[in-house]
């Protein structure tokens, strides 16, 4: 396994997993955070993030059924293992915590 | 264009994604690229959504997709490229001079190169942000003697077009300026040399880009302007121009609108443009007389020859009347007699390097020197790869060995080739390199001299960075090539055992290569010696008038009536020797001026007119050949004068007393002038054109301009003399700024084409020849070395080293000498055509090529000699030791 770090796009990558609920595949990701979001994120790079998610155990993954709509391809559909799971609550706490120490006062500069 | 249908994948991406990607990831990847697609397909339609697949395959290229035997093959690859790349190294470093001379040669010729193109590119780029379909109106007119071709017409020409055809949809016409017009913001003068009249359709048809001001209706009024931003910026200093007043001599003028500076690539120059209504004279129809510059707006996709071929009916329709009115003829009769109105259509985007009529906005630049410019580009850069390939094959017999060992060792012909070509295409990258650096450093220098605004964006773009490392490559694959095949193909046991010797055909070809390197050299060299002698020969050429410590005071017009107070006052300055006014200035367009001879009314004349006063002819020391000149003891309001040339176009023997009619527009006015007199022939207009029929009359007559002053100065204190007459100026004329220049200066102007171009011509012969003797350089440092035993053997046996250096020198003597036997006629005939240009030119003379022969000669000897040297007075025991 490589390094366990999780990087800001592999984040939101393994929240997306987590949303989509086994429903989640490259395109399906990749269609979820540009809907939800400002950014225009290309679907080689959610690729590249899912493959390594997978690598690093964040992510389980299987192919599901051929479709019509798919030119008779399968997808990869991709689930949150119980280390991934983990790996985002983590990072949620550790946001928490810091976010209950932020001042309001700063909080306030920023938004005026 | 966008259904509901699946539409299938470009084939060569799916190909491209079949093949690198591996088998693992193939299946999900193709099938959310398939997805993708279909989406896409609805959003944008099939071209874009395929467009986008395709994008998506190539971004998929990322190390995780890739087959791992495409990866395992680029790493096992990779050790023998790295050797190839050190062992090109260390050949380079080993040979450092040789290295050197090939980097120096290669680069500088890359870098002339580079420039050359951004040159070429900048004057191809004129005009190419006008609208499509816009044509100039171009006028050769035809005179029975001579013809003339103008830029302006015949101002109710453009309009007519307009309504009589459908097919020319706009005009737009421009009055250039016709010297400097003086303008007065609040209490401030400003001298302005670009302030044209224009058509309030102008900016329809000639693009220009409005700041603020509406251009449909800016020069709709008469007494409005539009000014550019750099003018606003200097009256108004950052103040709303528009509605604001400017006032000049011709009346006030209202701001409507703004244009962005006139972009510097556009043969069109302008800095104001007034409403040219304001003049009644535009108003009234005119068929005949040359007024206006006119662009036509043509439907989309009208041939030009459309528009030409409707020209001959269309001027006899409408301009018979007026000519009939003018000249007494019928317009049959005059067009029988040898005249003629020609218009035909110039592309707006072609005027810059193809039009040179009289009356230009700007000195255009000229196809035929991008031509002679790319020619040399291509020249220089040969004469480089020339070097590098020279000088690798007299170096082959050093690195026989080399190969020998390696083909022992089992190397293949394929990899002694790649590396040999490793080596040359590394040595053209970093002259590449170095050549970039170069042309950064001298494209100030470069664009001063070639009088134009150059940047380096050229460089900047992907296609030309792209194009470049193409070229590059090539020639590296080029240049090494030949080296490479030859010494791949040496047999090793030969070699080995010492039996190598040059080859015959290496030596032929290296000679040959000599010869084709100095015969463009000396042609080159020869060129630039005919393009000063012309330029020298125009410069110094008698015009027929003394134009020397001549000085021109602009906008004499300005003084009213106190032209005479003024003339008074300067001359009583102990430096000013003369001085006359004149309504003209050599580079202006003189008027053009018909004339009957009375009592052969039937034949009409057209010649050239100026206005002057009786000081003119002494102060410009212009030689009356018969008769006398004005005299103020004289009345001469109805004289005339006119030169040799118009002497003779009217075949008048005895022309002293004669009368000349010439026609008005309305018929009934014609004035009738008396010759008092005849001068000699002088050169009013450029030497490009013949000397034409000019007529003057007095200022006291009835074309009373006096726009320009001729002061005649003695040499001494010139900055003093100037002080004083500006102070008088002050005096006289409060309101308009001093402008003199000199007349000399002036006259210079008129081959500003051709004197930045012969400056270009040197630089890059200069740069031509010191690329081919470095090349001549190296191949005399390896062609001496291996001769070092034959002259320790020579010194052994008694030879003096004047004889040895004689005997190294002579082969390339020999070599030189054919070249300029080839240089010769090739150069003559260029030459010949280009200075068929020019209506008074040189011959060349054979000392032309001689000259040039011997400086290649001299330069040779000088660029060998240092090695025969070197070679000659070596000790030769240890050179015969030496085993």
């Amino acid at each position: 396994m490589k390094g366990s770090k999780l990087g800001e796009f592999e984040e939101v990558i393994l929240l997306t997993v987590g949303i989509l609920q086994g429903e989640a595949y490259g395109l399906g990701v990749q269609r979820h955070i540009n809907e939800n979001s400002s950014r225009d994120v290309n679907l080689s790079a959610v690729h590249a993030s899912l493959n390594r998610l997978d690598e690093k155990g964040y992510v389980r993954s299987m192919l599901g059924a051929p479709s019509q709509s798919r030119g008779g391809k399968r997808k990869r559909l991709y689930e949150l293992t119980p280390f991934g799971v983990k790996a985002l609550a983590d990072m949620k706490k550790l946001r928490d915590e810091l976010w209950s120490q932020l001042s309001p006062e700063v909080l306030k500069l920023h938004t005026e | 264009m966008i259904s509901t249908e699946p539409i299938s994948p470009p084939t060569w991406a799916n190909r491209l994604l079949r093949w690198y990607c591996n088998d693992g990831l193939l299946e999900e990847i193709e099938g959310d690229l398939y997805e993708a697609l279909q989406e896409d397909n609805h959003r944008h339609g099939k071209r874009i959504a395929q467009h986008k697949y395709t994008w998506r395959v190539i971004q998929f290229i990322k190390p995780f997709t890739l087959k791992r035997d495409i990866i395992l093959n680029h790493s096992n690859n990779f050790p023998m490229v790295k050797n190839n790349i050190i062992i090109a190294y260390r050949s380079l470093v080993k040979k450092m001079g040789y290295t050197l001379v090939n980097i120096f040669g290669l680069s500088v010729g890359l870098a002339v190169c580079m420039m050359i193109l951004i040159y070429v590119d900048h004057e191809t780029s004129y005009d190419d942000f006008q609208y499509e379909d816009v044509y100039r109106i171009a006028l050769n007119r035809k005179y029975p003697d001579r013809e003339v071709n103008y830029t302006v017409m015949p101002h109710s020409i453009p309009p007519q077009l307009v309504e009589d055809f459908p097919f020319i949809v706009g005009q737009g016409r421009l009055i250039p300026p016709f010297g400097n017009t003086t303008v007065r913001y609040e209490d401030q003068y400003y001298d302005e040399e670009h302030f044209a009249l224009g058509d309030s359709t102008l900016f329809d048809v000639v693009k220009f880009d409005f700041v603020s001001g509406d251009p449909e209706s800016a020069l709709k009024d008469i007494n409005t302007v539009v000014i550019s931003e750099s003018i606003a910026k200097k009256y108004f200093k950052g103040a709303d121009p528009i509605g604001k007043n400017l006032e000049t001599n011709a009346g006030n003028w209202a701001v409507t609108g703004v244009y962005k500076d006139y972009p510097n690539n556009s043969h069109f120059r302008a800095d104001l443009i007034g409403s040219m209504y304001t003049f009644p004279f535009v108003q009234g129809p005119q068929w005949a007389a040359f007024t206006t510059m006119a662009y036509l707006k043509l439907s989309p996709g009208t041939p030009p020859e459309q528009v030409e071929e409707v020209f001959p009916d269309f001027v006899k329709k409408y301009a018979a009347g007026q000519i009939q009115s003018m000249t007494g003829q019928t317009y049959d009769e005059y067009i029988a007699a040898g005249n003629g109105y020609n218009y035909t259509l110039q592309p707006i985007r072609d005027i810059h390097l193809h039009s040179n009529l009289e009356g230009e906005l700007k000195s255009n630049g000229n196809i035929s020197y991008i031509y002679i410019f790319i020619s040399i580009a291509v020249f220089i850069l040969l004469i480089a790869c020339i070097n590098f390939m020279n000088l690798s094959t007299a170096r082959s017999t050093e690195r026989a060995k080399e190969v020998g060992i390696r083909k022992v060792l089992g190397s293949m012909k394929g990899q002694l080739v790649t590396q040999f070509l490793t080596e040359s295409i590394m040595l053209s990258v970093a002259s590449f390199i170095i050549a970039l650096g170069l042309v950064a450093l001298a494209i100030p220098y470069f664009a001063e001299l070639a009088d134009r605004q150059l940047t380096l964006d050229l460089l900047t773009q992907p296609v030309a960075i792209i194009g470049m490392l193409v070229a590059v490559i090539i020639i590296g694959l080029l240049a090494g090539l030949y080296p490479a095949f030859v010494l791949s193909a040496y047999r090793p046991v030969q070699v080995l055992k010492g039996k190598m010797q040059t080859s015959k055909l290496g030596v032929i070809l290296r000679n040959g290569l000599v010869v084709f390197q100095f015969a463009i050299s000396i042609g080159l060299i020869a060129s630039t010696v005919i393009i000063f002698n012309q330029m020298n020969f125009m410069i110094n050429k008698e015009l027929g008038y003394n134009k020397d410590h001549v000085m021109v005071i602009e906008g004499a017009n300005n003084l009213n009536d106190k032209t005479e107070v003024f003339q008074d006052a300067i001359e009583r300055e102990s430096t000013v020797i003369k001085s006359g006014y004149c309504s003209n200035i050599p580079g202006l367009i003189f008027t053009g001026f018909n004339v009957k001879v009375q009592g052969a009314e039937d034949e009409v004349f057209v010649g050239r007119q100026m206005t002057i006063d009786e000081n003119y002819i002494p102060t410009l020391d212009i030689k009356v050949l018969e008769g006398r000149q004005f005299d103020p003891n004289f009345n001469d309001t109805l004289s005339i004068m006119m030169n040799r040339a118009a002497q003779q176009v009217l075949g008048i023997e005895d022309p002293i007393g004669k009368k000349l009619i010439n026609g008005q527009q309305n018929g009934d006015q014609s004035l009738v002038f008396n010759v008092i007199g005849v001068f000699d022939d002088f050169h009013f207009q450029s030497l490009h054109r013949s000397i034409e029929p000019l007529f003057l009359t007095h200022v006291d007559g009835p074309f009373n301009f006096q726009n320009f002053m001729m002061v005649k100065i003695s040499p001494e204190n010139i900055q003093g003399t100037l002080a004083n007459l500006e102070a008088e100026w002050r005096q006289f004329a409060p309101n308009s700024p001093f402008k003199a220049t000199f007349l000399d200066q002036n006259l210079q102007e008129f081959y500003n084409t051709e004197r930045t171009s012969g400056q270009l011509f040197t630089a890059f012969t200069s740069l031509a020849i010191v690329i081919a003797c470095i090349g001549l350089f190296g191949l005399a440092a390896y062609t001496t070395g291996q001769k070092t035993k034959e002259i320790g053997v020579r010194k052994v046996m008694g030879a003096s080293v004047p004889s040895i250096i004689f005997l190294l020198s002579r082969e390339f003597t020999k070599l030189i000498l054919i070249a300029l036997v080839v240089a010769v006629p090739i150069t003559w005939y260029g030459m010949n055509n280009w200075l068929d240009d020019f209506a008074y030119r040189i011959n060349i003379s054979p000392v032309t090529f001689i000259i040039s022969g011997f400086g290649a000669i001299l330069i040779g000897w000088i660029t060998v000699s240092y090695q025969s040297f070197k070679a000659a007075v070596v000790n030769p025991v240890k050179s015969l030791r030496a085993e």
